[in-house]
């Protein structure tokens, strides 16, 4: 799932500060699990920027609208009224945002969140980063854990000098995902193959401007 | 009408069937013979809207203050609550509900808009309770009473140390002041003739009751000192200087029969002693009444029937009984066999046969009415016609003896049938299927379920209660009524989900103490409603705002939110006091200034409602929260301080300021609750007013 966290409040108020009416749109699909963009997170965030506004001695009509998916047209198409609104504010990570503004390409379109990582729902609010999307995936090489999205140094053969007690030396709270990939290894009796070398991944199928067709 | 009846074609054209709508509903109100709204006025009460409750008792308990006080409960003996540490105190909510309301002037008459006018025979519970919902219906209702008041058996033959007579009056003003016309002291036949008043009015329900007494003619049964139940319980109602022998033996084992002994007790009598037909196991009247009794000395005598009464100088001096082997045969008929050889003989002053009544039909002699060869009114139960076209019977005239509620129940269903007859012209029968409860409890939810022990209602001491007819059984104080109305599950009241906004988050799933939400075939989350206990936990967090909860609903928190705009908007606990009761207003109130919003937990606390308050221009919101171990929900999480925390940090990033938020525990006392109320508003004072209030509004 894609995870976003919300931008602050100052940060969407500056940017619609030259606009009165604005709509405020959700995505009810990864940032709505992640409990940042459904139908809840624009009421909250609609409420707050009106109120920030009247502080501001400025109303402002914020549009409150939540659709399904904001990474497909047909269900842009449900977004009304747009011509009502001088901007739009998307709560949908940055596909869905993108996807708001090619739908409706003569409305400035506004991140109302920040997307952060394809992550893994833990708990209640809580997600830790799984998937890099890096083209290129070795999960049946390291025990089912991602090298490139749990080392801090995305390390294909590791685990490096600042392993430390099975945590990361870049923080205390992070596990050493090369501790884990060991740890997992042993549990499934392949640690024989833990120390072969892996190659090194094309770089290349990690890169930008990708896309896949599946219709021929 | 109190339920809406649905006109379903029947395979007779002359018959019509109206069968009542019945949802699930939760096993107490299932239960009740009248299927009353229970969790509605228990809530209310908890919430400490007393004059609502007592409406929303009386819409299908007509007589709140005396079913409050005699009524069997089997809606205690269904209670979820009874697989955790004990039923909710139901009778005495509804009790408390009354009583605290004694006072209320009466409601304003109901507009006679319907142009019919319906006699009733008989003010008794059955002819109260129709007279109350076709009343309410817009008809015009006339109750033809042969005593002074109106209440029936309740009023003559109940005694006063269960149900004292100024409640009976109240409950009977209460449905007087619908608009209903009582003529006391009017017998039919007597009177009235019978024929008239099937002429007179468009329809006509005879509610007589069974108002005679029936003794079995056993050597003896004409000595001077032989009772019968109904006339001694009358004179111990209404003649304060009733006397009784020393010695008295009472016949029978039903409620009344033990109405009669408790009663004789009362009157000075110092040896009672009650033998009926049963074994202990069998005897008819309710279990605690026999509890009761016994402590109030009485003395129980199953399984003997009454052969012979001593008489000497044409008194009764004393009673022999033989053993009842059986009091039902192999087919469950009433068939008693005897055992001669074993005899019991009981020295006696008096003996009062308490075996059972009939109707008094003297008023229906030589009328168009049709009875049948034992004298019974022809009568057909699922019309609740008689032969002739509009009159109808109800209660236990037809249906026999039984309990109040049940004849309130038979009473809804003839003031449906007369209310559809006066309609349509057409007599149909009234079909109301058993509602379906939900489930009980499952164990991992009783596990999580907090306990809180029932609380009871006082009774006064055997040794002192005997001594006069003085009410037994004490009511709830405000405190009670509100702490046991609190421990109400409001099973089936909660969470539903709006399945086209639901993700499938889990979100619900995870937050929810009780395990009632699932994802469901179809990929949405549902709610065991089994499990739920209403607490909106879930419907405030849920992201996609798809949960909506019976008692808590959101439309209903934005009402109370937006009834203030200025001062301090408080969220919490709906046991929480920092509220006055208020006598005259019969209901809670919070001090000025303060608007409480009472939710069914503190957890149900939605961030948007914080918000929404301050939008309104409060200057600051308080959030009271029960601690842990008085919260009626085991809470992993303070979910309460959990939102007030977030809304502080969001009204900070706003501009208005986090301090204008604050979380609060809850109170034992009302002056507690002021105290930090106060120090909140010192605090706001020097924050000084909401900024949304004095900034101009483009």
């Amino acid at each position: 799932m894609i995870v976003a966290e919300p931008k602050s409040l100052d940060e969407i108020k500056a940017m619609v500060d030259g606009y009165d009416r604005v709509l405020m749109v959700g995505c009810g699909t990864c940032v709505e699990v992640c409990l940042t963009g459904g139908e809840r997170s624009v009421n909250l965030t609609a409420t707050a920027l009106r109120l920030a506004r009247k502080v501001d001695g400025r109303d402002i009509e914020v549009g409150e609208q939540t659709v399904i998916r904001q990474c497909d047209f047909e269900y842009l198409d449900e977004v009304k009224d747009t011509d009502k609104y001088q901007a739009i504010v998307s709560l949908a990570c940055g596909v869905g945002i993108q996807g708001i503004a090619r739908r409706f390409p003569n409305t400035p379109v506004f991140p109302g969140v920040n997307t952060t990582f394809m992550g893994f729902n833990e708990e209640y609010g809580y997600y830790t980063e799984m998937c890099k999307g890096c083209g290129e995936c070795i999960l049946h090489l390291t025990g089912g854990v991602c090298p490139v999205a749990r080392c801090a140094k995305s390390l294909l053969n590791g685990p490096c000098g600042g392993t430390n007690n099975g945590k990361c030396e870049i923080g205390s709270d992070k596990d050493c995902g090369w501790v884990l990939i060991y740890n997992k290894m042993e549990q499934l009796g392949t640690l024989d193959k833990f120390k072969e070398i892996n190659a090194p991944k094309s770089y290349g199928k990690a890169g930008n401007i990708r896309s896949m067709d599946l219709r021929k | 009408m109190a339920s809406e009846a649905t006109n379903v074609n029947s395979q007779s054209e002359a018959f019509e069937t109206w069968i009542e709508d019945q949802p699930l509903k939760p096993p107490c109100a299932a239960a009740c013979p009248v299927n009353a709204d229970i969790q509605s006025f228990v809530s209310l009460v908890a919430q400490g809207r007393f004059k609502e409750s007592l409406e929303a008792v009386r819409e299908r308990c007509t007589l709140p203050g005396s079913l409050g006080r005699i009524c069997h409960h089997p809606c205690e003996g269904e209670c979820r609550r009874n697989d955790v540490e004990g039923a909710v105190n139901i009778r005495a909510i509804k009790r408390f509900a009354s009583d605290v309301c004694a006072d209320e002037p009466v409601s304003d008459a109901v507009p006679k808009t319907r142009g019919k006018k319906v006699a009733i025979i008989g003010g008794g519970v059955a002819g109260l309770t129709a007279a109350y919902d076709l009343a309410k219906d817009g008809f015009d209702v006339t109750i033809y009473e042969q005593n002074d008041a109106c209440g029936g058996a309740i009023y003559t033959g109940v005694p006063k140390y269960r149900l004292p007579k100024d409640v009976v009056a109240q409950d009977v003003a209460a449905i007087e002041s619908l608009g209903v016309t009582i003529k006391t002291n009017t017998a039919i036949g007597r009177d009235v003739a019978f024929d008239d008043l099937a002429k007179d009015y468009d329809a006509v329900l005879i509610a007589i009751g069974l108002t005679v007494s029936r003794g079995i003619p056993i050597p003896g049964h004409d000595a001077d000192g032989v009772l019968l139940a109904l006339p001694v319980l009358k004179e111990a109602n209404f003649n304060d200087n009733v006397v009784i022998g020393k010695r008295v033996v009472v016949i029978g084992g039903g409620n009344v029969a033990f109405d009669v002994a408790r009663s004789a007790k009362r009157m000075g009598a110092e040896e009672v002693s009650l033998c009926c037909l049963e074994c202990e196991d069998e005897i008819p009247a309710f279990s605690w009444e026999l509890v009761e009794a016994r402590e109030e000395g009485i003395i129980i005598n199953p399984s003997w029937g009454p052969k012979e009464i001593k008489v000497e100088d044409g008194k009764v001096a004393g009673i022999s009984f033989k053993r009842c082997a059986r009091v039902f045969d192999e087919k469950g008929m009433f068939n008693p066999a005897y055992d001669e050889n074993e005899i019991l003989g009981i020295e006696a002053d008096n003996v009062v046969f308490a075996i059972g009544q009939g109707a008094d039909m003297n008023g229906f002699t030589g009328t168009s009415l049709e009875v049948d060869e034992r004298g019974r009114i022809k009568w057909d139960a699922l019309t609740l016609k008689t032969n002739l076209p509009n009159v109808f019977a109800s209660g236990e005239v037809v249906t026999g003896p039984g309990s109040a509620v049940a004849a309130m129940r038979n009473a809804h269903h003839a003031a449906t049938a007369i209310e559809r007859f006066l309609t349509t012209g057409t007599a149909g029968a009234v079909v109301v299927p058993e509602p379906l409860a939900i489930g009980r409890l499952p164990q991992h939810t009783i596990d999580a379920i907090v306990r809180k022990e029932k609380n009871h209602v006082p009774i006064v001491d055997p040794a002192e209660r005997v001594k006069s007819f003085i009410e037994a059984e004490g009511g709830f104080d405000i405190d009670m009524a509100i702490y046991e109305a609190g421990r109400c599950m409001n099973c089936g009241r909660g969470a539903e989900i709006i399945a086209e906004k639901c993700a499938a988050c889990l979100t619900c799933v995870r937050v929810c103490p009780f395990g009632a939400p699932y994802i469901s075939e179809a990929r949405v989350a549902d709610f065991n409603w089994d499990s739920c206990q209403s607490c909106g936990i879930c419907a405030a967090e849920c992201p996609g705002m798809a949960i909506h909860v019976g008692f808590n609903d959101d439309t209903l928190i934005n009402e109370r939110i937006d009834a203030a705009t200025s001062g301090i908007t408080a969220f919490g606990c709906q046991l929480g006091k920092p509220e006055i009761y208020n006598p005259l207003s019969k209901a809670t109130s919070s001090p000025p200034g303060l608007n409480f919003v009472k939710l069914m937990c503190a957890s149900r606390l939605d961030m948007q409602h914080i918000l929404r308050a301050i939008e309104n221009g409060v200057d600051g919101v308080a959030v009271m929260a029960c601690p842990d171990d008085k919260c009626r929900y085991r809470k992993d999480v303070n979910w309460a301080e959990v939102r007030a925390n977030r809304a502080k940090r969001l009204l900070e990033e706003i501009g208005i300021g986090g301090d204008r938020v604050e979380f609060m525990g809850s109170f034992a006392t009302p002056e507690e609750a002021q105290q930090a109320i106060g120090a909140f508003k010192a605090k706001l004072a020097e924050l000084g007013p909401n900024p949304l209030n004095k900034v101009m509004v483009k």
